[in-house]
C-alpha cells in the first residue's frame, strides 16, 4: 500500500495537531494527515500551482501515511486535485505515485511557509495569520 | 542581679587585666553599655567569662579546663610555673549590697603551651576599698550565685542573638517548661501538696487499721480517691474554661469597640468593592468568549482543509473531468482488470475467437481504462467539484472569509475592550489598597471565630460544673460511708480525731491544689498583661503577644493565626519582651514569698547582656528592639560586631549609650581588609586592630571610647 511521508520542513508545525505530544491547548488539526493536506494546499498557492522540486529529507517520527487514511478521512480528493492539476498527459494519469509526490512536493513549500508565520506571530497569534492568508485572494491565475 | 565592675585577666585571648566599669547602679542610674568589637575578637568570650565566672563552667572539661588560661601566657611559661586566669565581678547578689566575686583558675605549666592540675578556686570579698583579702567560698556564695542567677535561666540573661537559644516562642514548650516551673516557684506548691498528701495517706492507713481494713472499707476508700481525682479534673477543667471565656470576653468587646470605629468610612469602600467584583466577573467572561472564539477560528481553519487555496486548480481538474466523462472513460463501466482478463483469452465471451483488430481494439481501450480505485476516487472528487451537491470545494472555499472576518471583528473587539477593563480593575485596587473593609472583614471574622469559641467553652463549662458536682454529691455519700463503717468497728475517740484529721488535710489539699491553680492562673495574667504591654507597645504592625495559659509561653498572633515561624525582627521583640517580663516577675514573686514568710530571697533588678541582638532584624523592629529596651532593663550590655553597628544603630543607641568599650585586637597575622577593624562611634573612627612583633600570639584588649 503507497504511502505519504511527511517532509522535515512540518516539524515546527507539528505542534498544531491533537495528536502531537507536544500540542499544549492551541491544537487546530485533528490528525497529522489534516495537517499535511493543509500544507500541501498553502504550497500550492504559495507557488502560483507552480510544481516544486521534491523534498530532500522526511521525518522519521511522525510515520508515514498510508494513503488509505488520506481516503478514510475524505482528504483524498485534494490531493488528488494537485495531481490532476499537473497531468499533462490525455486522459490524464490517475496513479497514486504522481499523488504521493506532487503532494509530498507541494506540502514542503506550504509548512515552511507556515513555519514561518509561526516564527513571525508565535503560537498566540498563529491562527490569525493562518486564517487572512486563508481569505487573501493570490494564487494561482484561474 | 547588677553588674558594678567586670574584670577578665588572662582569660581566652584576653592578656592581662580587662576590665569593664558600669554606671553605679546603687544610684539608679539606667545603663546601657556598648561594647564594639571586630569579628573573632573576644565578644562572645565575655559571655563566656560570666558562665565561668558564676558557675566554673566552660565548653572543656574539668581537666582541660587550663585551655581557658591565655595561650601566649601558657607558651612563654616554663615547666612547673603556675598559670593563673580569672574572672572577678563587682555584683549586687542581694539588692543594694555590693560584693566581689572572683573565680581563679590555676595550672601547672608543662611547656609547649600544655599544662595540667587545673584547679578553680571561688572566693569574693564584701569592700572594694583598699585591699582587703579574698575568702574562699565554703559553698554560700555559691549558692547565693545558683539561686540569683539559677544556671537553667543564665541564657535567658546572658545570650548571644536570641535568649534560650531561641526556644523561647511558643514551640519550645518542651525545652523550657522546666526553667519556667523554676521561675515561678511551682516546686514550693507542689512541696507543699505532696507532704499533705502523705499525711493524708498515714492517717486513712491509720483509719484502715482502725476499721479493720476489710474488703469494703478498702473498696469504699479506693472510690473515694478516684472520686476525689475526678472532682479535681473536673474542677480544673471547669476552671481553665472559666480563664479562656474571661480572655475572649475580653478579645470580643475589644473587637466590637474596633468595629464600630469603622462603620461610617467603610461605606463608600463597599460600594467599590462591588464595583470591582463586578469588574472582574466582566473580565473573566470576556477572557473566556476570547477563548472560545479563538477555538472557533482554529476549528473554521481546520474545517477549510486549505480549500480556499486551491481555488485555482477547481476549474482546469473540472476540465479535466469533464474530458474523461465524454470519453467514456468516467465512469468506468468496463475496467481494466476486465479487458486484462480478455486479452489474456483466445476468444470473447461470445465465443467469437479474437481477430488481430479485436485485440488491437482491446489493447488501444485498455490504455485509457481506469482501474477500480482510480474510478472510486475520481468520482469522489468529481462529487466535491459538483456545485449542485452540498458542501462542494466551490462553495466550502467562499463561505471561508465571510466566517472567518466575522469571527475576527468580534474579536477585535473583545481584545480592544480587555485593557479598559484591566485599567478599571488596576485603578479600584489601588484606590482599595489602603481600604478598611478588609480590616472590617477581618474583625468579623475574627469576631465570630471568638464568639464561637466562646460559646463551646461555655457549654463545656458547664458540663464540667455539672459532673462536679455530681461527684462532689457521690463523694459526700461515700465518705459518710466509710465514716459509718470505721464506726460500726468500734475505735471510739481515736476515730473521731483521725476523721477530723483526715477532712482538715483534705481541705488543705484542696485548698493547696486550688491555690497552686490559682497561682499558675495568676501568674499567666500578670505575664499576658505585661507582655503585652511591651511587645502590643513596642510593634505596630497589627501583630499582638498571646502568652499561653498552659505552657506559659509567648507567642505573636496576627490576623487570628499564630505566627509560625516569625522572622525580620519580630522573634527577638517578643522574647525580649518576655524575658524582661518574666525577670520582673521572679523578683516580685520572691519578694512576696519573703513577706509572707515562705522563704525566697530578695533578687534585684536583672542586668541583660545581649551578644549580636539585631543579626537579621529589620529597620522597624530594630527600632523596636532599641526604643524597648532602655526603660525596661536597667542594666543593658550590647555586644555588637561591625555587621550589627551599621548606621541605623548607630543612629539608634549612640544616643541612649551610657559608656562605650571596644575591643581591640593585637595580632602580627596578616589581615585582608583592615577596615573590618574601622567603627564609627561619635563621629570618630576608631581603628581597633594593633600589630605585635612576630612569634607572638594575638591577643585582645579592652578600651573605653566614652
Amino acid at each position: 500500500m503507497a504511502r505519504i511521508r511527511i517532509p522535515n520542513s512540518l516539524q515546527p508545525i507539528l505542534c498544531f495537531c491533537a495528536r502531537d505530544p507536544d500540542s499544549g491547548g492551541r491544537e487546530i488539526f485533528e490528525t497529522y494527515a489534516e495537517l499535511f493536506v493543509f500544507c500541501a494546499a498553502c504550497g500550492f498557492k504559495d507557488t502560483d500551482g507552480v510544481l516544486p522540486p521534491p523534498p530532500e529529507h522526511f521525518l522519521s517520527t511522525p510515520d508515514p501515511i498510508d494513503t488509505s487514511v488520506f481516503r478514510a478521512r475524505k482528504l483524498l480528493p485534494k490531493l488528488l486535485l494537485l495531481s490532476l492539476y499537473h497531468s499533462s498527459s490525455s486522459p490524464p494519469t490517475v496513479d497514486e505515485d504522481s499523488v504521493i509526490s506532487v503532494s509530498q512536493a507541494y506540502a514542503d513549500v506550504g509548512a515552511r511557509r507556515l513555519a514561518a508565520i509561526l516564527a513571525s506571530s508565535g503560537a498566540e497569534g498563529f491562527h490569525l495569520e493562518v486564517g487572512k492568508l486563508l481569505c487573501e485572494e493570490k494564487g494561482p491565475t484561474i | 542581679m547588677l553588674f558594678h565592675r567586670l574584670t577578665l585577666f588572662n582569660f581566652q585571648g584576653y592578656r592581662g587585666e580587662a576590665t569593664m566599669e558600669f554606671p553605679n547602679p546603687s544610684e539608679g542610674e539606667e545603663s546601657v553599655i556598648v561594647v564594639l568589637a571586630p569579628n573573632n575578637t573576644g565578644k562572645t568570650t565575655i559571655i563566656r567569662a560570666l558562665r565561668f565566672l558564676f558557675f566554673g563552667e566552660s565548653k572543656y572539661e574539668r581537666a582541660k579546663s587550663w585551655r581557658l588560661i591565655n595561650d601566649q601566657l601558657r607558651i612563654e611559661a616554663s615547666e612547673g610555673t603556675v598559670l593563673e586566669a580569672w574572672v572577678e565581678a563587682r555584683v549586687e547578689l542581694s539588692p543594694g549590697n555590693p560584693v566581689t566575686i572572683r573565680r581563679r583558675l590555676q595550672a601547672k605549666a608543662l611547656g609547649e603551651g600544655k599544662a595540667e592540675g587545673a584547679r578553680m578556686i571561688l572566693e569574693s570579698r564584701k569592700s572594694d576599698l583598699g585591699n582587703p583579702n579574698y575568702l574562699e567560698d565554703d559553698g554560700r556564695v555559691q549558692m547565693q550565685i545558683n539561686a540569683v542567677v539559677p544556671p537553667s535561666i543564665f541564657g535567658w540573661f546572658y545570650f548571644e542573638g536570641e535568649p534560650a537559644e531561641g526556644n523561647l516562642l511558643h514551640h519550645g514548650a518542651q525545652n523550657v517548661s522546666g526553667p519556667i516551673n523554676e521561675i515561678i516557684q511551682v516546686k514550693r506548691w507542689n512541696d507543699g501538696i505532696r507532704s499533705t498528701e502523705e499525711v493524708l495517706l498515714g492517717l486513712n492507713k491509720e483509719l484502715a487499721k482502725l476499721g479493720k481494713a476489710n474488703k469494703e472499707f478498702q473498696q469504699l476508700q479506693r472510690d473515694k480517691e478516684g472520686l476525689e481525682k475526678l472532682v479535681r479534673e473536673k474542677n480544673e477543667e471547669a476552671n481553665e474554661c472559666s480563664d479562656e471565656i474571661k480572655e475572649l470576653s475580653a478579645k470580643e468587646q475589644k473587637i466590637t469597640k474596633d468595629l464600630d470605629k469603622f462603620t461610617d468610612s467603610v461605606e463608600e469602600d463597599r460600594k467599590k468593592f462591588a464595583q470591582l467584583s463586578q469588574l472582574k466577573t466582566k473580565l473573566s467572561q470576556r477572557e473566556s468568549s476570547l477563548t472560545s472564539l479563538d477555538g472557533e477560528i482554529r476549528e473554521l481553519i481546520a474545517n477549510s482543509n486549505g480549500l480556499p487555496f486551491l481555488r485555482a486548480a477547481f476549474k482546469k481538474v473540472e476540465q479535466l473531468l469533464d474530458e474523461l466523462r465524454e470519453q467514456n472513460l468516467l465512469p468506468a463501466d468496463v475496467s481494466k482488470g476486465f479487458i486484462e482478463r480478455l486479452l489474456r483469452d483466445t476468444e470473447c465471451i461470445c465465443g467469437r475467437s479474437h481477430d488481430d483488430d479485436a485485440k488491437r481494439h482491446l489493447e488501444e481501450y485498455l490504455k485509457q481504462t481506469l482501474s477500480v480505485r482510480a474510478n472510486s476516487d475520481l468520482l469522489a472528487l468529481a462529487d466535491c467539484l459538483d456545485k449542485k451537491l452540498e458542501g462542494n470545494f466551490q462553495d466550502s472555499s467562499q463561505g471561508f472569509k465571510k466566517t472567518f472576518d466575522g469571527l475576527e471583528a468580534k474579536r477585535a473587539a473583545l481584545v480592544s475592550e480587555l485593557p479598559i477593563i484591566r485599567n478599571a480593575i488596576e485603578k479600584l485596587v489601588a484606590e482599595l489598597e489602603d481600604s478598611e473593609v478588609e480590616k472590617v472583614r477581618e474583625l468579623t471574622s475574627e469576631l465570630k471565630r471568638v464568639t464561637s469559641r466562646k460559646e463551646n467553652l461555655i457549654r463545656k463549662q458547664d458540663a464540667a460544673s455539672n459532673s462536679c458536682d455530681l461527684l462532689a454529691r457521690r463523694l459526700t455519700e461515700k465518705k459518710a460511708e466509710i465514716k459509718k463503717i470505721v464506726s460500726r468497728s468500734g475505735g471510739g475517740k481515736d476515730v473521731i480525731r483521725i476523721q477530723n484529721s483526715i477532712e482538715i488535710a483534705e481541705s488543705l489539699l484542696q485548698a493547696l491544689t486550688s491555690g497552686k491553680e490559682a497561682f499558675r492562673r495568676s501568674v499567666h495574667t500578670i505575664l499576658q498583661e505585661q507582655v503585652s504591654r511591651y511587645y502590643d507597645g513596642t510593634v505596630h504592625d497589627g501583630s499582638t503577644a498571646v502568652v499561653d495559659r498552659k505552657t506559659l509561653l509567648p507567642s505573636i498572633v496576627k490576623s487570628g493565626h499564630v505566627e509560625q515561624n516569625p522572622g525580620g525582627g519580630m522573634r527577638q521583640v517578643i522574647s525580649l519582651a518576655y524575658v524582661v517580663s518574666l525577670a520582673d516577675l521572679r523578683r516580685k514573686l520572691n519578694a512576696e514569698l519573703q513577706t509572707i514568710g515562705l522563704g525566697g530571697r530578695p533578687l534585684g533588678e536583672q542586668s541583660f547582656f545581649l551578644d549580636s541582638p539585631f543579626s537579621n532584624v529589620d529597620p522597624n523592629y530594630l527600632k523596636a528592639i532599641v526604643s524597648f529596651l532602655p526603660g525596661r532593663a536597667p542594666q543593658l550590655v550590647l555586644l555588637l560586631a561591625k555587621q550589627n553597628w551599621t548606621e541605623a544603630v548607630r543612629n539608634l543607641i549612640e544616643p541612649i549609650t551610657s559608656h562605650c568599650y571596644a575591643l581591640r585586637l593585637h595580632t602580627n597575622q596578616e589581615i585582608k581588609d583592615e577596615t573590618a577593624f574601622d567603627f564609627q562611634f561619635e563621629g570618630k573612627t576608631e581603628h581597633l586592630l594593633d600589630s605585635i612583633p612576630e612569634g607572638e600570639h594575638p591577643f585582645t584588649t579592652f578600651h573605653k571610647l566614652s
